[in-house]
Parts: C-alpha cells; structure tokens; sequence
C-alpha cells in the first residue's frame, strides 16, 4: 500500500472502522510511514476532541432563559407598536397645528399688526418647538 | 404526545408544549451549535436564538420533513451567521479587541484551548460552507447520511460527495 492509497482511509482508520485486510493494509503503512502516521494522530486527536466536547452540557438554567425571552419578546412586542402608533399620532397632529398656525398668520397678518403678530409667531414657534422637544423626549423613551 | 400534535399545539402557542419540545430537543441543538461554535456560551446564545427563532415560525413549519431536521437546519444556519458576523467585525473589532471590550469568545478552559490549537478542527472552519456542515453534522454528530441529506435537503449521494470532498481538503490541509 503507497501513501496515496491510504491516505484514502486514514478517516476511517481514525474511527476505527476499517475491517479485516484494509485495516490491517493501513496499519502496516502506518507503522512504516511517519508522514501517514502523523496525519493519523492528527485526525485522531481531533476526533478525541470533538468527543470530550460533546460531554459539555448547556447551562440547566437555559430552557428558562429562552422561555423568559419568548415572554419578554411577547410584551414588548405587544407594547411596542401601540407606543408607536401613539407617537406617530402626536406627531402627525402637531404637524397640522404648525401648518395650520403658519397659514393663518399668513393671511391675516397686515402691515400694522405685523410687530405684534411677529411676537406671536414667536411664542408659536418657542411652543411648537418645546412641544417638538416634549415629543422627542417621548420617542427618547420609547427607546430605551 | 405525537409530533403532529405537538406541532399544533405550538401553532396554538401553548407553553406547556414550548416546554416539551425544549425538554425533547434543547441539548441536542446546544450540541450542534457547539459542533460548530466549539464554544459553550456562544452555543448557548444561538440556541436561545434557535429557539425564539421556532417560536416565531413554528406556523411556517410545513412538515415536509421530521422536525427535528427543521429545527437543526435553524441550528446550522444560526450557527454559521454567528460565526460570519464575529469575523466580518473588521477594523472595528480589531479596536474592540485592542480595548478588550470585544465580547468576542476566549478559550477559557483546557478544552477550549485544545478545539482552538487543533489541526483538524481549524481545516473543519476552512472547508466550504456545505462540506463544512455534512462533516460537522456526520462525523461530529453522528447523523446517518440520511439524516444529513434530510437537514441539508439534498440527497443522500450528494452527501456522500461532499463528504468525499471534505475529507479530501482536510487532508489536504493538514499535509501543509
């Protein structure tokens, strides 16, 4: 048996399940072949691994842990999308009050009321902005 | 309880029948995660993953195959998206590792060392992705062909194939 050959069966040597003349074939290579023989050990050694790993058990604590997140995602879930839709509301309302607000100002605004409605506009827009702010602060929140 | 019942009864969303299909299926998908992760608490996390994963789709499930099949086909692709999202961190995780604010897995334990210094598992990470899970599935996981051809919803001669191919580059691998 050359190294070609069996390097074709060195896996299955590895886990030992060769039978009869192949195993025997393989393991007079082997004894021959330091390179053939290194590559065993190799593959064996990674085997021993993959077993030792496989006695690892998950944490007794994780069937709770998913449970409690499936919960968790269920709330929030629920939650969610009503704090949502309630932002989306306020947002969509002020939005009207500023356009509206600036629109009627437009057209009643004369040259001889134009410093007190400049005040006006003023406080509607320090309003509208604080409100503006109240708003961010809520989707701040809704956040975290 | 029968799967097919037990399939309605996560449709209906009850939790007593989450619990059964965690207390039938919880450790086996940690070891596949685990035959991929080669990192316990990584393995941990993907398998809540896995499983929140199954509640939100449990009304997908057609049962056209076992469900277990379903449940590892979830476990293989959560697992090897975990591992692609921890290797594209890129600059910015070079910078968090520098800083040591990572998150990312250190081996902490002898055997970790052991999965991180070995040959054949580091040529098991560089096999293309489908070799790379018909052996992990196969030989790490002990699943007959069948099985694997089922998760991976291919044939079981292909399985073959890629097994094949698979042992090929590992040898390959670790002849450099």
């Amino acid at each position: 048996m050359n190294c070609n050959h069996c390097s074709s069966h060195l896996f299955e040597f590895a886990e030992n399940s060769l039978t009869g003349r192949e195993f025997e074939a393989v393991s007079e290579h082997i004894q021959n072949c330091s390179h053939c023989a290194k590559l065993v050990a190799e593959i064996k050694s990674g085997f021993a691994v993959m077993k030792e790993e496989k006695t690892i058990s998950a944490d007794p604590w994780l069937q709770d842990k998913i449970i409690a997140r499936i919960s968790t995602r269920e709330k929030t879930g629920a939650q969610v999308p009503v704090l949502l839709r309630a932002a989306l509301r306020l947002s969509f309302v002020l939005v009207i009050g500023i356009a509206t607000g600036v629109g009627i100002n437009k057209l009643i605004t004369t040259p001889a009321d134009e410093v007190q409605t400049s005040v006006a506009n003023t406080t509607g827009v320090a309003d509208a902005e604080e409100d503006l702010s109240g708003s961010e602060n809520t989707i701040l929140s809704l956040n975290e | 309880l029968d799967e097919k019942e037990l399939i309605e009864k996560l449709c209906a969303g009850s939790e007593n029948a989450f619990r059964y299909l965690l207390d039938q299926h919880q450790q086996r998908i940690f070891r596949a995660c685990l035959g991929f992760l080669h990192n316990k608490e990584d393995a941990e996390d993907v398998t809540q993953e896995v499983f929140v994963q199954v509640y939100k789709s449990i009304g997908n499930f057609k049962g056209d195959s076992a469900l277990s099949s379903w449940l590892y086909r979830i476990a293989v692709n959560k697992s090897l998206n975990f591992i692609k999202e921890k290797n594209s961190n890129g600059f910015f995780g070079t910078i968090k590792d520098a800083l040591g604010i990572s998150g990312a897995s250190t081996p902490h334990s002898e055997l970790e060392k052991k999965e991180t210094e070995n040959l054949l598992l580091k040529a098991i990470e560089n096999l293309p992705e489908k070799q790379r899970i018909a052996f992990t599935l196969a030989k790490y996981e002990h699943l007959s062909y069948k099985d694997v051809a089922e998760i991976m919803q291919t044939s079981v001669s292909s399985v073959e194939s890629l097994l094949f191919r698979a042992k090929n580059n590992l040898l390959q691998s670790l002849k450099k």
